[in-house]
């Protein structure tokens, strides 16, 4: 069966790359280990595929074959991501303090791969056949600013909600609020796209629960948003604020996508959760994102509404669980003193000494960002040097804290 | 004059003009300094290089001006080598390399670097530029290239050159070091820029 070979051949072609690749030059071993472990990955695939000629089935064949390929789609990505997380654009002094904290809050067989991505908003990539790897990608043209890596809090934050199970948590709450939110204001509204639902055959009726259920799907995936900002907050302090608006305000022109909150109600929730923090949140925050344009169809315009409400209702809930999870984990919080001295340091146009947190460093290096007349007085830096310099003192301090770190110094 | 490393560890610990003080880091062991005797700091290798792309270019001729002088990244290829991996140099291969330590030079104090005479034995030239100029602040570059017969294994956090310190004259305070290399963690190539009079001794006379 042409088709077996076909898909063997694929693998086997996917894996000499694989062997290629493993020839690079790497910043870090956990680039290698991803590819290792995609090579086992297929390893085993063309395994399963060599047996299954065995098979007299050709439908079972078939279907093998084509999850195989759905394997051979699915890691392609993964692929080229490993790829990107080699090239020398990348901040790699941020690899190590941002692996530390990756295995503080998920615990010390975490795998980190920080990469590039031609996609402009940062993400995180999980795989299950490769359980420990954390993958977060961030664009291309921003992976050598150091101050956008106060989002990898966020990004971290997908990996703790994961694996704290916290969607299976909170989704009775969710479905609870849903319905209520639904069977209150909307009620009206939802009752005339689905004349047949009534509050009693909302849970029951397989026919109307089909009708309401992305309002579910949307609340869930929008809270879990909402964690990751206030873990993003919550480890990060001002950076994170910082960092969240100069990569999404205003936010983009355009219809609100359901799955996310709103970035002007996602900038309101990390304002009320500044205060809990005694984070300094910027005066006007809010005012710095625009609200998106209303969904066209007015079906899922309604269902957001409604996930927005039920999302509202929870708030509180989400925060409380990253807040609760950071301290647990003895994630570090900003240490205002720590950040004065160096931004002391920086203002002299030098890296600080010894071991800091990645928070400390960072937030300080937003505070000198923010200052006008930084090194106006130092006629050595060029204006439109500046943000080079800063960048580079700020991973210049990443570096020694690694320097001391290898040493064993307290 | 040259400063002493116990001078040295003096200006690090208390610097004369707390607003224009002498910095470096990581910051050397104080103490090993106070007592070293030497009149010199070690400087330890940093985590980037940079490798000219020799196929790339056909030469490097800054004489002729109806080219576009070639951009860095043109010219050669930056590489990250973590603590713990080597790098190795081969016979007769040039690359740059960068100090892991951050040096601020205050508007008193010039410095000079020099390659250290037991890697020299083994063929490892250190740096050829090696003047640094009051109000420098940032990692040095190096220039690295091996003239032994057999390659070099180097990693990053190697004692790989010294750095002396030269009290200067006192002069304008502003008046410090503006060159583009001022404020880089990564080896820096540059440009070279003719003056006048080399642009005009460099003309063909017919």
């Amino acid at each position: 069966m042409d088709f077996i070979d076909y898909a063997k051949q694929r693998y086997e072609a996917a894996i000499a790359e694989i062997n290629r690749l493993k020839n690079s030059e790497f910043p870090y071993d956990q680039i290698r280990e991803a590819l290792v472990a995609l090579e086992d990955l297929f390893t085993r695939q063309v395994s399963s595929l060599k047996k299954l000629k065995l098979t007299s089935s050709p439908s079972i064949a078939k279907n093998a074959c084509g999850q195989t390929l759905a394997c051979l789609f699915g890691y392609t990505p993964f692929l080229g991501f490993i790829v990107r997380a080699t090239n020398v654009r990348n901040a790699f002094e941020v690899y190590s303090p941002a692996l530390r904290l990756a295995k503080q809050l998920l615990g010390p067989d975490t795998k980190l791969l920080l990469s590039s991505e031609w996609d402009y908003s940062p993400f995180i990539l999980m795989t299950p056949e490769l359980p420990n790897f954390v993958l977060i990608g961030v664009p291309a043209f921003e992976s050598s600013n150091p101050l956008i890596m106060s989002l990898a809090g966020h990004e971290l934050g997908h990996n703790a909600w994961s694996k704290e199970m916290l969607g299976r948590k909170h989704d009775p709450d969710i479905k609870k609020e849903v319905l209520t939110a639904l069977m209150g204001k909307h009620w009206a509204e939802f009752t005339s796209f689905q004349p047949t639902a009534t509050h009693a055959n909302l849970t029951t009726d397989m026919f109307v629960q089909p009708a309401w259920l992305p309002a579910f799907a949307y609340a869930s995936r929008q809270l879990e948003e909402i964690f990751c900002d206030m873990m993003g907050l919550r480890i990060f302090g001002e950076a994170f604020l910082h960092a969240f608006a100069y990569l999404l305000s205003p936010g983009i022109p355009g219809e609100r996508y359901p799955l996310y909150p709103s970035v002007v109600i996602r900038a309101r929730h990390l304002e009320a959760a500044s205060k809990l923090l005694g984070v300094d949140c910027p005066t006007g925050y809010q005012d710095l994102f625009s609200k998106e344009q209303d969904i066209t169809s007015p079906a899922t315009r309604l269902l957001c509404s409604v996930a927005d409400d039920a999302t509202a209702q929870l708030v509180d809930k989400v925060t409380k669980d990253a807040f609760r999870i950071a301290d647990d984990k003895g994630l570090p919080t900003r240490d205002p003193a720590k950040v004065q001295k160096i931004v002391e340091s920086f203002a002299m146009v030098a890296p600080t000494d010894g071991r800091n947190t990645m928070t400390d460093i960072i937030n300080a290096g937003w505070i000198c960002k923010k200052r006008d007349d930084l090194w106006t007085n130092v006629p050595q830096i060029r204006p439109e040097t500046k943000s080079q310099v800063l960048a580079d003192l700020i991973l210049k301090s990443l570096e020694i804290t690694e320097f001391y770190d290898r040493l064993g110094s307290p | 004059m040259i400063v002493r490393a116990d001078k040295i560890a003096q200006q690090l610990e208390k610097p004369d003009n707390p607003s224009d003080p002498l910095i470096i880091r990581p910051l050397p062991n104080i103490e090993e300094l106070k007592t070293s005797g030497s009149a010199s700091i070690d400087m330890r290798l940093g985590c980037w290089f940079q490798v000219f792309r020799g196929p790339r270019v056909s030469h490097f001729d800054v004489y002729d001006n109806t080219l576009t002088p070639p951009s860095e990244s043109q010219l050669t290829k930056h590489h990250y080598v973590p603590f713990g991996k080597p790098f190795v140099l081969h016979p007769r291969a040039f690359v740059l390399a960068v100090t892991l330590e951050w040096i601020r030079l205050p508007s008193g104090f010039a410095g000079e670097v020099v390659g250290r005479s037991s890697w020299g034995r083994h063929g490892l030239i250190i740096a050829t530029a090696t003047g640094v100029h009051p109000g420098f602040t940032g990692c040095l570059t190096l220039e690295l290239t091996n003239l032994g017969e057999v390659p070099i294994t180097i990693k990053p956090g190697t004692t790989i050159c010294q750095l002396f310190l030269h009290t200067v004259l006192a002069g304008d305070p502003k008046n410090v070091d503006k060159s583009r290399f001022v404020g880089r963690r990564t080896p820096t190539l540059g440009a070279i820029k003719l003056d006048k009079i080399a642009l005009k001794l460099s003309e063909e006379v017919h």
